[in-house]
């Protein structure tokens, strides 16, 4: 739980991405620790978001993959589900 | 008057009018590039935004005329200020930056970002970011819907040294001049943006100089306080919950796979979580979007929603986040192709975001789906005329989705771009293409209490020996859907009519492409016949709702028939279209 300094050779041009919320990494990151796994943000707080996300992420309903010709041509009664966060 | 001595609290009388001072530099400086730039897509299409930033990167002010570089224009000089260190900025430096691998949008749109100091401190930034017409890459026009990585795409460029001490960098120039199908035009448009940030450093160092440092600086500050307090207020008043949509891309140029877009959107509070990782992996072709491009989207469609007048800066970062996952369509990751990201993805979802997610709470906010995609055509070869190179980036509006109390606007950009139309008169004096047809596309409009807007239909003629087309679209299957009971919009559709033919057919079907909207480098000759049609858009609200009158007028202008009017709007008209109101109100009771 620190912020690191992300530290590249001038030639090196590859990219680093934020594991929360997928942002680019500029030059330093903030480092912690999740289910085991080290994590590097673009933003400390990230820390906490994703803890949050994980509580959200737990009520997801599934999602289901069908093709986009019938699944899109409805006229639109919104397709959204609403849940309670309470 | 100088005011530096006064004290730096502001109040919101000063605060409103510098403020507004500091959009009217940014709107002068747009001023000076449309007229100074060379290319159509900036003194025509006005592609391209100008901005005023804080000494760390942050925006305060922008001249807002492309709403789709949003997040290009929160996050990318942010990138810049970083990478080079704000202790190494001087005065007279200007940087130039495409990568959208370092918070760009996609490489045709160049940022470019001169220092302002003021008694030798650094105290701000003037930055833009333009649509260049060509920036080299493996399709005339710089978006080739079947580049499989990001170095098919063009000239990638780091944030790097354009000016240096007022002087050009001539090595950097040489590089991109010589990158580029039309260095000419390149030249121009680079030295129109470099002119409105001379234009916007001059009137900032006035202000700063009228106002004092201090005022203006605390303003920097307060003012994305204010965005950022008006969003969160905004936010509070929606219901908390979690809301879910989904969108799908009906193949990425490479393979007819669809590719699906998933976001469950979290209201917390005054907070908004936009989590959109469950999406698709990332595709093989340009269809996927930097991390910026779907900031864009996001924050585009609740500025829509719910923002209001709130002043655009980076306050609308901070009671909302966009989480995503490297590696998805919705955050390519390096060496992705993303060109597409910008003008296909960025408005399907934010026109997502507005209709399928928050519609259901905000009804009377929402809009049916407009056409949405920029239907983008480029085109390049040697004109017979003058015996010069020429590319362009053309891009064709749609008809937009009905609303709560209007129609949809006809032939209008997405939503997201807010770009012009190229006359046909440019058009036809610039590249040898001849027009037959310019036409709405009126009989296509998705029907509705209040019905879309129309598309339009363009037929242009080849008149070089060659000229070589691409293409990059969506919707040729995908109905643009309609709201609350509204009708849908209609597809997509490329065509060419070979020389000596009479009849169009797709693209797909005369060359054997494997997307209708999406190809590269076709070469079409002198005679050929092309014809464009864009979507337009659907309906809101029932159209047996819709004022019998403006049926009439409907009909009489090509929106709708005499016999739709009757079996779709529940409207009787006489043999002069007139409404005959008794019948209308007999046939309308009867049908409830």
């Amino acid at each position: 739980m620190s912020w690191q300094a992300l530290r590249k050779p001038w030639s090196d041009t590859s990219v680093d991405y934020c594991d929360v919320c997928g942002n680019l990494l500029i030059h330093s990151y903030w480092e912690f620790l999740a289910d085991e796994r080290v994590m590097r943000a673009c933003r400390e707080d990230d820390e906490q978001l994703w803890y949050r996300l994980e509580a959200f992420r737990a009520n997801y309903p599934p999602h289901s993959a069908g093709s986009p010709l019938t699944r899109q041509s409805t006229v639109a009664a919104p397709q959204t589900i609403k849940e309670s966060t309470s | 008057m100088n005011t530096s001595k006064v004290s730096t609290e502001v109040n919101k009388v000063t605060l409103t009018l510098i403020h507004r001072q500091l959009v009217n530099i940014c709107d002068e400086m747009a001023v000076s590039m449309m007229r100074t730039a060379y290319s159509p897509i900036f003194s025509e299409g006005l592609d391209f935004s100008t901005l005023i930033l804080d000494r760390e990167g942050h925006l305060i002010a922008n001249a807002g005329l492309n709403p789709s570089m949003l997040g290009a224009s929160l996050y990318a000089a942010t990138w810049i200020v970083r990478e080079v260190g704000p202790e190494n900025f001087a005065e007279g430096d200007v940087y130039v930056h495409n990568d959208p691998y370092r918070g760009g949008s996609h490489m045709p749109e160049h940022m470019m970002v001169m220092p302002v100091f003021e008694a030798g401190k650094l105290v701000a930034f003037i930055g833009n970011i333009a649509h260049m017409a060509e920036i080299g890459g493996m399709a005339p026009g710089s978006f080739a819907a079947t580049a499989t990585d990001v170095y098919q795409e063009g000239l990638r460029l780091p944030p790097v040294l354009l000016y240096k001490d007022g002087e050009p960098v001539q090595d950097i120039w040489r590089i991109i001049l010589s990158n580029h199908r039309t260095p000419k035009d390149s030249w121009g448009d680079l030295h129109a943006m470099y002119g409105s940030l001379k234009i916007g450093k001059r009137r900032l160092l006035q202000m700063i100089e009228d106002r004092g440092l201090e005022v203006v600086t605390q303003v920097f500050s307060d003012i994305q306080d204010y965005t950022e307090n008006g969003l969160r207020e905004k936010i509070r008043a929606l219901p908390d919950g979690v809301y879910y949509g989904e969108e799908w891309f009906e193949d990425d140029g490479i393979t007819a796979t669809p590719y699906g877009v998933r976001l469950s959107l979290i209201v917390d509070g005054d907070e908004i979580l936009f989590d959109f990782t469950r999406s698709d992996k990332q595709a093989d072709g340009p269809i996927n979007a930097p991390y910026v491009v779907t900031m864009s989207a996001s924050l585009n469609a609740l500025l829509y929603m719910i923002g209001g007048d709130l002043p655009v800066n980076a306050g609308l970062n901070r009671p909302v986040r966009i989480v995503t996952k490297a590696g998805t369509i919705c955050c390519v990751q390096l060496p992705g192709s993303c060109v597409g990201g910008q003008t296909e993805y960025q408005p399907r979802i934010m026109e997502m975001v507005m209709g399928k997610v928050l519609g259901p709470i905000l009804p009377n906010m929402t809009t049916a789906a407009s056409g949405n995609t920029s239907l983008n055509f480029l085109f390049g070869g040697l004109d017979p005329r003058t015996g010069d190179y020429y590319a362009h980036y053309h891009f064709e509006a749609t008809g937009w989705g009905g609303r709560v109390n209007t129609d949809g606007n006809n032939a209008t950009m997405p939503p997201h771009a807010n770009c012009r139309n190229t006359p046909v008169e440019i058009f036809e004096s610039r590249w040898p293409w001849i027009h037959e047809q310019y036409t709405l596309a009126r009989g296509e409009v998705g029907y509705g209490e209040h019905r879309g807007g129309s598309g339009v239909v363009r037929i242009i003629e080849v008149a070089a020996e060659t000229i070589t087309v691409s293409a990059m679209s969506d919707r040729a299957s995908q109905h643009p859907w309609g709201a609350f009971g509204g009708g849908e919009g209609s597809l997509t559709r490329i065509e060419i009519c070979p020389a000596g033919s009479s009849e169009f057919v797709s693209f797909q079907e005369h060359f054997h492409l494997v997307s209708p909207t999406k190809f590269t480098n076709i070469r079409v000759h002198r005679g050929d016949r092309v014809r464009l049609s864009s979507p337009s858009g659907g309906g809101y609200g029932p159209p047996e709702k819709r004022d019998p009158a403006l049926v009439s007028l409907d009909v009489r202008d090509g929106y709708t028939t005499h016999d739709q009017a009757a079996a779709i709007y529940r409207v009787i008209l006489d043999e002069n279209d007139r409404v005959d109101e008794m019948r209308t109100a007999a046939y309308r009771k009867e049908s409830e």
